[in-house]
């Protein structure tokens, strides 16, 4: 056999098993997410939960995680909670999906693409209620619909961005040819140097930011206010097998929670002390721990004062407006994005 | 089509076809899901479906990475030239090309950006940086190997310093400059999406990976990275491709049959045979 008929019966191995391994789907398999439901725990024994965070390194919003494992309320609900991070925040729901862990915090465009993709997960709770994302500038720089135009703002690319900027731009009675967007890594340095005029994101992020740099608030603009639907950003998530399973884990999960919230809205600095005890090396300052955890704790509560309560309206929004920027091909029935059942009312 | 000319394409398109095997292969023996990692021929779709968002995108990461590649070549071999006339100029820049190599470009992309804006700047900048250390330091090496005896002859018959470098020293970095430009042919894109990725105007390749990142739609994440990828096999061979043209004599051993050098063999031995 001459050197061409083995290179030539190489390529056609090499072709018949991209073909083979290529043939067919797994449709089944992709949407199972995990290796399916966990076993309840030995009698006594608290049950083993692995939750994932939204980002991949901690900050303040694990205030009430951290708050929970400390005070004891993850153990007299009978959980032994296990904080991961993932590699990108991106992949926070990815990490939920696929049974690395059992319980995450997400954000709820997350949620919306879970459903599309069908990763098998569904929100049990709002982490925050309300939108609190918006449109920032460095102190002393007024900031209102009628001075956007000619602007230069920034965003990170992401969906949240994408989906809420329209809306404000729509009020403003601008639209995308208005005003410069700029896709940054890092928008705070670029909007305290002027480098950008415009910044976008969440308030308990952006404002803690700029006070902790300047000592002065930014100027905001709050979607929510502006034309953007009030939809919460954050929400607890379950994998569906894991939730199967294990209901009544789930269900103290987030009784755990949701006192320890409380309790970190009672006492914030105590609450911020707490984490920065539990994650010394969390790489922020006190000043903008304790002003991102107070902003966050605005929004925690919905409007009856409830916590984690969610309602097929603000599923309905956030998913309407990211088909009006064409990520959703369609609005689902709101309850594949949610379920209450895991709240404990008493 | 000649039978090398076809075993030139088909060999290495067998690994390419290899490459999507095994990574196909490796999916499904894992199980791994569709949202982790796609199969070749799903990222291929995506490629497909988004092609008329992707190929303007994939033209602007090109140009970017042209000019940055240029500038980088340019200043590599300006910098070794300039540090193989003078030995205090070498010893003073080496250890900062070296330094400069040991900064995560990503350390210095943000501060790149809040300096030059948001435009094509900073990603030259980014390339450039990348490039011109492999090309420095392969035509560094270059001009040290060239024959001392070669030199001092020159030199004994008169030639000046400027002739010597032309007629001797020159042609002896071709080889090492061809090798540094292929080293920063593979690396060059990737400076320019980190330089996309920290900041930029309007959409970009980076960007929309980082978009379809958000929405969860890994086929479109893993089919740019292909597409980055391809960009980065294309310049490179493109690289080749000029390093055949502008050095026949590397890859060529047959007789000349025309013009200067006819009477040359170069794979001619002294006792061969004529």
């Amino acid at each position: 056999m001459n050197r061409t008929r083995i290179l030539a019966l190489l390529l056609a191995l090499a072709v018949g098993a991209l073909v083979a391994a290529c043939g067919g789907s797994d449709s089944e398999e992709a949407a199972t997410g995990g290796d399916g439901a966990t076993s309840a725990a030995p009698s006594g024994e608290p049950t083993k939960l692995t939750v994932s965070y939204s980002w991949p390194t901690v900050d303040f919003m694990a205030v009430p995680l951290v708050v929970a494992d400390e005070m004891g309320y993850f153990a007299e609900a009978g959980v032994d909670v296990e904080l991961i991070f993932p590699p990108d925040p991106a992949s926070s729901a990815k990490v939920l999906a696929t049974g690395d862990s059992d319980i995450g915090l997400i954000t709820t465009t997350d949620m919306a693409f879970a459903v599309k993709e069908g990763l098998g997960i569904t929100a049990i709770g709002n982490y925050t209620t309300s939108n609190n994302w918006g449109l920032f500038t460095k102190p002393g720089t007024p900031i209102a619909l009628d001075t956007l135009k000619g602007k230069k703002i920034s965003g990170y690319g992401d969906s949240w961005t994408k989906a809420m900027l329209p809306f404000v731009l729509d009020a403003a009675g601008l639209t995308d040819g208005d005003v410069e967007v700029v896709t940054v890594d890092w928008d705070l340095p670029l909007l305290l140097n002027g480098k950008v005029d415009v910044a976008t994101n969440t308030t308990n992020f952006m404002v803690s930011g700029v006070v902790d740099e300047t000592g002065e608030q930014p100027g905001v603009l709050l979607a929510k206010d502006n034309g953007a639907p009030d939809v919460p950003v954050w929400v607890y998530a379950v994998n569906d097998a894991f939730a199967e399973g294990d209901a009544e884990a789930v269900t103290a999960f987030l009784r755990a929670v949701g006192e320890a919230t409380v309790w970190a809205s009672d006492n914030p600095e105590e609450a911020v002390k707490m984490f920065e005890q539990a994650y010394p090396d969390n790489g922020y300052t006190t000043t903008f721990n304790t002003a991102g955890w107070e902003d966050t704790l605005q929004y925690v509560r919905g409007a009856d004062g409830s916590l984690f309560l969610m309602d097929d309206a603000q599923w309905t929004a956030l998913a309407e407006a990211l088909k009006g920027i064409g990520e959703l091909d369609e609005v689902a029935p709101a309850a594949e994005y949610y379920t209450n059942d895991f709240i404990s009312m008493d | 089509m000649s039978r090398s000319t076809l075993r030139a394409i088909l060999i290495p398109l067998a690994s390419v076809v290899l490459v999507f095997a095994v990574w196909a292969a490796l999916i499904r023996l894992f199980g791994v899901d569709s949202f982790v990692a796609p199969t070749p021929l799903e990222a291929l779709g995506a490629v497909r479906e988004d092609w008329s968002i992707l190929w303007p995108l994939a033209l602007q990461t090109l140009e970017e990475t042209i000019y940055g590649f240029v500038a980088g070549a340019v200043l590599g071999f300006v910098l070794a030239v300039g540090m193989a006339q003078t030995r205090i100029v070498r010893d003073l820049l080496y250890p900062v090309l070296v330094g400069s190599q040991a900064v995560p470009i990503i350390a210095i992309a943000a501060p790149l950006v809040i300096l030059l804006g948001f435009g094509i700047l900073p990603k030259v900048v980014i390339v450039a940086w990348i490039v011109f250390f492999p090309v420095a330091v392969s035509v560094l090496d270059g001009l040290a190997r060239v024959d001392p005896d070669l030199v001092a002859l020159a030199r004994a018959m008169g030639g000046s310093r400027a002739r010597i470098f032309r007629v001797i020293r020159l042609p002896a970095t071709v080889g090492p400059l061809f090798s540094g430009l292929k080293i920063g042919a593979t690396y060059a894109v990737t400076g320019a999406v980190i330089g996309e990725l920290v900041g930029s105007t309007g959409s970009s390749l980076a960007g929309y990976q980082r978009q379809a990142n958000s929405s969860l739609d890994t086929a479109a994440v893993w089919g740019s990275t292909l597409l980055m990828t391809a960009i980065g096999i294309g310049w490179f061979l493109l690289v080749v491709g000029i390093e055949r043209l502008a050095t026949p004599w590397r890859t060529r051993s047959t007789r000349p049959r025309l013009g200067f050098g006819a009477s040359i063999r170069p794979d001619h031995r002294p006792g061969d045979a004529p």
